[in-house]
């Protein structure tokens, strides 16, 4: 079966868990020591949707390179976006809305999808401040990580017809 | 015969002579070069135990520092009272590169230790760990220097090889890649791999820096201490480790350069029936 390559994008800012949600999603591990990620790391998995293969290239990009050069030099051809914002910390959901808005410029009509990782560290349902978000994750338990990006696929999917 | 002809011979065998006089000569001169290049095996034997206790000490030598260092590190992150970020920051950095170095030294033991069993150097390779080590190590420069590093291992990101070879290539060739950017633009460097349809693997390294004439300097690049600019960057070693690492550990390096646009320089390993 032939696979259909579609580009994702993870945004945030350092430290709120891009690349351990993928590697919690890819490999299936987690590594408690945090190193903030260099330049762009692309991974892959492959998701099946009814008949159809869809090979994920995912775009782990370091918190510290969100600006708009960026999207314009490499991000373009991206299929979706994943937001990811700390359920812990409030600059880190301000950030990644404001970031939104300039998405939504170059990228009107790129699926985009907000998470909010470290729900593990949740002590209730939701984050203490007010947030608008997709799902919660947390890249530590594996909790909903999975669903995530499935979830994402789907999007991209339902597009297609 | 005629004393014409006897003539004609006399002078034809005195040619002769005088060429194997000559070439007599040449021979003797040519036996002085190569012993004075090539040194004889047992020469070479002891050269190669020099480079090998060397390499012991030095190895052995180096630990105690390096457990020195992290000792005090660990003191220092408990004596300081509310440090500042980027100070926990270049702690933890630090931590990191003396673990690195260990680690760097562990591996450099047992190839010592496995020097007569090269098979058992033969490890998997997981590239993204390989590659996010190395460029650890290297973070301030990287930071100072605004590279953008774009690393792509989705063909191929795990296959056996050589770690401690393959980490001194990649070091070498990602540190000249960073040495030779060029000032006036902004930095890239890609590393990505690639499975060939001829049974190898091929990793290459884009930079768009200031490049190479190819023309000029394809010898010079691989000599050793031979520099392809002149403006004292470079130790002209890096170059030279590479190849003699491919050269002992199976392998090619293919360069492409283009003055001011860039270069690129790919490792062709062999992929044997281990590989994924």
């Amino acid at each position: 079966m032939r696979e259909i390559s579609k580009k994702i994008v993870l945004l945030g800012n350092e430290s709120v868990g891009k690349t351990s949600l993928i590697k919690q999603y890819v490999h299936s591990i987690f590594n408690e020591e945090y190193l903030s990620t260099i330049g762009i790391n692309i991974s892959k998995k492959s998701v099946v949707i009814g008949d159809k293969t869809y090979k994920l290239l995912i775009w782990d990009v370091a918190g510290d390179l969100m600006n708009e050069k960026l999207y314009d030099a490499y991000l373009r051809g991206t299929h979706a976006f994943l937001l990811v914002f700390d359920v812990t910390l409030e600059t880190t959901y301000t950030s990644i809305m404001q970031e939104l808005e300039v998405l939504n410029s170059y990228f009107p009509d790129v699926n985009k999808i907000i998470i909010g990782n470290k729900m593990d560290l949740l002590e209730g349902d939701s984050p203490a401040f007010d947030a608008k978000f997709d799902i919660l994750t947390s890249a530590k338990t594996g909790q909903n990580v999975e669903g995530a990006f499935f979830d994402l696929a789907k999007r991209i999917d339902n597009e297609r017809g | 015969m005629s004393e014409a002809n006897l003539h004609h011979l006399l002078e034809k065998l005195e040619l002769l002579v005088s060429e194997n006089q000559s070439l007599k000569i040449e021979n003797k001169s040519l036996r002085s070069l190569v012993e004075e290049t090539e040194p004889d095996a047992s020469k070479v034997i002891c050269y190669n135990n020099e480079l090998e206790q060397f390499t012991y000490v030095a190895t052995h030598d180096l630990k105690t520092p390096l457990a020195n260092i992290s000792g005090y590190l660990d003191l220092l992150e408990m004596d300081l009272e509310n440090p500042s970020e980027d100070i926990k920051d270049s702690i933890k950095w630090l931590k990191y590169s003396v673990r690195e170095a260990m680690n760097v030294i562990k591996e450099l033991t047992s190839a010592l230790k496995a020097r007569n069993d090269k098979a058992d150097l033969l490890i998997p390779i997981n590239m993204d760990n390989l590659v996010e080590s190395i460029l650890s190590g290297m973070r301030s420069t990287i930071k100072q220097k605004k590279v953008l590093f774009i690393c792509d291992f989705t063909e191929i990101d795990e296959f056996p090889y050589y770690q401690i070879a393959l980490r001194s290539i990649l070091q070498n060739l990602i540190s000249n890649a960073i040495l030779y950017l060029d000032p006036k633009k902004d930095g890239v460097i890609q590393i990505h791999t690639e499975k060939r349809s001829d049974d190898t693997i091929c990793i290459s390294i884009e930079d768009n820096g200031v490049g190479i004439d190819l023309e000029k300097n394809r010898e010079k690049l691989l000599g050793l201490f031979k520099r392809v600019t002149n403006d004292g960057s470079g130790s002209g070693i890096g170059m030279y480790i590479i190849n003699k690492l491919l050269e002992n550990y199976g392998g090619q390096l293919e360069i492409e350069s283009e003055v001011g646009i860039g270069s690129t320089f790919r490792i062709i390993l062999p992929l044997t029936e281990k590989s994924t």
